[in-house]
């Protein structure tokens, strides 16, 4: 995801041109980030509308002391764990089951080093992410695919952060597992 | 090592692995890899596995087609909102000043009044005893 700084700095200007820029270019990524936690697309999308919203208030905190990606991933997952605490009070979860998620296209990459076996990597992973209870899943998205730190998903998921660390590991575990072939062969 | 204490040193150096970017590895740990194929084998797998996971970022799936326009027009609805209140909210702290203001003149006028009134009411007095006017209480 690159924003070029000008661009964010228009944002907290109130520029309404830039902010449309911004969505454009970083909506893909929200949206990626949030069907990762939430599981479907409906939530997904519901959560990426949201985070913008959301960002029209807080755009102005943003004071470049971590990257622009980390930061926007911050709020996302934020929204995302909102609508899973949402849903869970309504006892509702709508997933797609794990082999959907092979039919998920994605974004065309302008990186030449994201090859069509990494696609086929991706698909893979995102399925068994998928398959995990979403305590496993949502932590291991947020710590292993988009690298926030312990502090943050502790805060975040209202838990300790030696708890953190113990749903990590049994994630690890189970997608080790779950994976083991493509592992074995990478 | 006997077969059954190198199965417990595996399990034991395997508890490990799942942290292994976590924290350092003990020195018995890694001893035990040192002798062990098959458990460098898979910690091998959780370096595989945490590289593929952390290369998941970069690769964006699609979103639906609709979503891009939905976000623009809910955003610029809600920057509109956000508008209108902002501008209330200025409107509204002009007319607080406003009023703080007229209450601050209405408050001299109405203390200089109290003040002439008790300036009249000692004059009153005053003449009243010189002149021996028994004054009602």
């Amino acid at each position: 995801m690159d924003v070029p700084d000008s661009v964010i700095k228009a944002c907290q200007e109130g520029d309404q041109a830039a902010f449309e820029e911004l969505i454009r270019l970083t909506h893909a990524s929200v949206y990626s980030l949030s069907l990762r936690i939430v599981g479907n697309p409906e939530d997904a999308a519901e959560v990426t509308q949201d985070v913008f919203i959301k960002l029209l208030r807080v755009i102005k905190q943003f004071r470049g002391d971590a990257k622009f990606s980390t930061w926007l991933y911050r709020v996302t997952s934020n929204v995302a764990i909102t609508l899973l605490r949402r849903r869970s009070r309504r006892n509702v979860e709508v997933r797609m089951e794990p082999e959907d998620w092979s039919l998920l296209p994605a974004v065309e990459s302008s990186d030449p080093a994201v090859t069509a076996e990494q696609h086929s990597l991706r698909a893979r992973l995102d399925a068994a992410i998928a398959s995990l209870p979403e305590d496993h899943r949502t932590i291991v998205v947020m710590k292993d695919v988009y690298g926030l730190g312990f502090d943050e998903i502790a805060e975040q998921l209202k838990i300790q952060e030696g708890a953190a660390r113990v749903r990590l590991f049994r994630a690890r575990q189970k997608l080790r597992v779950l994976l083991r072939d493509e592992l074995a062969a990478g | 090592m006997s077969e059954k204490a190198e199965v417990m040193e595996c399990a034991h150096a395997r508890e490990h692995f799942p942290a292994f970017d976590q924290k350092e590895f003990s020195p018995q740990v890694l001893a035990h890899l040192e002798r062990c194929e098959d458990c460098r084998t898979q910690l091998a797998e959780y370096r595989v596995l945490q590289a593929g996971l952390a290369s998941l970022a970069d690769i964006d799936l699609q979103p639906p087609s609709w979503l891009l326009g939905t976000i623009t027009e809910r955003v610029a609805e809600a920057a509109r909102r956000r508008a209108v209140i902002e501008e209330t909210r200025k409107q509204l702290g002009r007319a607080t000043t406003v009023t703080t203001r007229q209450f601050g003149e209405h408050r001299v006028a109405a203390g200089s009044a109290l003040g002439l009134a008790v300036l009249a009411g000692a004059v009153l007095f005053g003449r009243s005893k010189r002149h021996g006017v028994k004054v009602a209480a």
